[in-house]
């Protein structure tokens, strides 16, 4: 396991469960939930035959999101994210030593299981992708059209707070002017996300 | 601040100190390296640099301290077998200079009985769907030669005799000087004194590369002296010269 996760994963831990441990006993949970907020910490891996595939060694980061509860069912949002990675074959990506990749999606969710304490929900999102790129003492960056689409699991621990787990697909269409034989592979790139963190309900 | 003042250091200091890149732009540069007598290439490194000259930056007074030289590296690859290359690199946008060069000493992939070759001013060439599509560049093998000087017609001069060889590197300029150089930065001479009838230097260079040689004939004073090119003989594996 990667240490960082280790640092950050198991005091998040001891966190969450010093919180449950200080609410009731018998926890109420309260199905009236006007919205979520969602802190958890990712994952990434690309795939595919593009240049972040081929070219980085992808290190952790983070996720933020805000989603409004509509209908029991539906789900309205937003989420950020973002993730490190460096520059590990050059013959792929060109001279740059690490990269800052950073999504920003309008989301939409659709529950497709939901009791009180457990939660399935699948969502899509439509946004921004950016790439920040640091060179030797220079920066420059590639941005473009993004569509996530996710998958989580959600548990609650106690009435206005839970943990959950959730797979991110980004298809990121980026705006890279380059020669007709690398077009694809510049300008599509898709990563998987497994994130996992705190929900925090609000009422 | 008076605002023609705060304009000027302003401007001063959007002045820009080093090489920048484009965004959302990726070029590939592709070109082709063929031994003559080798179908087959080596997998030789092959890099791709930006340079261009800046102020320095204490950029208040460029006249006093003069300009830097910014050179970055912006993509690198290997030849193919076939001798193909491609290399994709960044964009740079304010560049003076882009340089390949194929096989550096001090690359870790560097093959040491291979030369560097030096081709400068691609960015000189059509820009073409962000493509630059260098020559095609003849490169050989350096080989251990040989120089044989035997003595024939003149029994009674003493001769020096001096080469000058590049084992090293070829350099190609693609830009305002265009052209293919053969620098000569290595050297090595031999005497031959009437009683001699023949004199060898061995010495490594790039196969069938140009050796420049000059002589003088002394005999109580310079009895003829000359300068010129050696041609590489495939049967001898090595260059003669016959006096």
């Amino acid at each position: 396991m990667n240490s960082s996760f280790r640092n950050w994963f198991w005091p998040l831990l001891c966190f969450c469960s010093m919180l449950v441990r200080g609410q009731k006993e018998k926890p109420v949970f309260d199905d009236d939930i006007l919205g979520e907020i969602g802190v958890s910490y990712v994952l990434p891996q690309a795939w595919g035959d593009n240049f972040v595939s081929k070219g980085y060694d992808l290190k952790n980061g983070l996720n933020v999101e805000g989603l409004v509860l509509i209908t029991k069912k539906w789900q309205v949002g937003a989420q950020y994210g973002y993730f490190k990675g460096n520059v590990t074959n050059i013959d792929a990506v060109g001279a740059i030593l690490s990269s800052r990749i950073t999504h920003i999606h309008a989301v939409g969710g659709y529950s497709i299981l939901g009791t009180t304490k457990f939660g399935i929900r699948t969502g899509l999102g439509i946004g921004y992708a950016k790439y920040n790129h640091k060179q030797s003492t220079t920066k420059l960056m590639d941005d473009g059209f993004s569509i996530a689409t996710n998958v989580s699991f959600s548990y609650r621990l106690g009435n206005s707070m839970g943990i959950y787990a959730k797979l991110d697909h980004y298809w990121d269409f980026l705006s890279i002017d380059t020669a007709p034989e690398l077009t694809d592979y510049f300008r599509r790139t898709q990563i998987f996300a497994l994130s996992i963190g705190i929900k925090f309900y609000v009422f | 601040m008076n605002r023609t003042v705060f304009t000027f250091f302003l401007g001063l200091l959007l002045i820009s100190c080093e090489l920048t890149y484009e965004d959302n732009r990726r070029l590939l540069l592709r070109g082709n390296i063929n031994d003559p007598e080798e179908s087959t290439m080596p997998d030789l490194p092959v890099e791709v640099y930006a340079s261009g000259h800046f102020i320095t930056p204490l950029f208040f007074f460029p006249f006093v301290n003069g300009t830097k030289e910014d050179v970055d590296l912006i993509g690198a690859s290997k030849l193919y077998p076939d001798g193909t290359y491609k290399i994709v690199t960044i964009s740079p946008e304010n560049e003076s200079n882009i340089l390949v060069i194929v096989n550096r000493q001090g690359n870790e992939d560097y093959k040491n009985d291979w030369p560097s070759l030096f081709i400068s001013g691609a960015n000189y060439l059509p820009l073409e769907d962000s493509t630059y599509d260098l020559p095609q560049v003849e490169l050989d093998k350096i080989i251990q030669t040989k120089l044989t000087i035997t003595r024939q017609t003149n029994l009674t001069d003493t001769l020096y005799f001096n080469i000058n060889y590049n084992s090293s590197y070829k350099e190609l300029d693609l830009g305002e000087a265009k052209g293919l150089y053969h620098p000569l930065p290595e050297y090595s001479s031999t005497i031959l004194d009437p009683d001699e009838d023949e004199a060898v230097i061995t010495f490594k260079n790039i196969k069938s590369g140009t050796v420049r040689a000059s002589y003088q004939l002394v005999n109580k004073g310079i009895v003829d002296e000359k300068i010129f090119e050696m041609e590489f003989d495939q049967e001898q594996n090595g260059y003669e010269f016959k006096f």
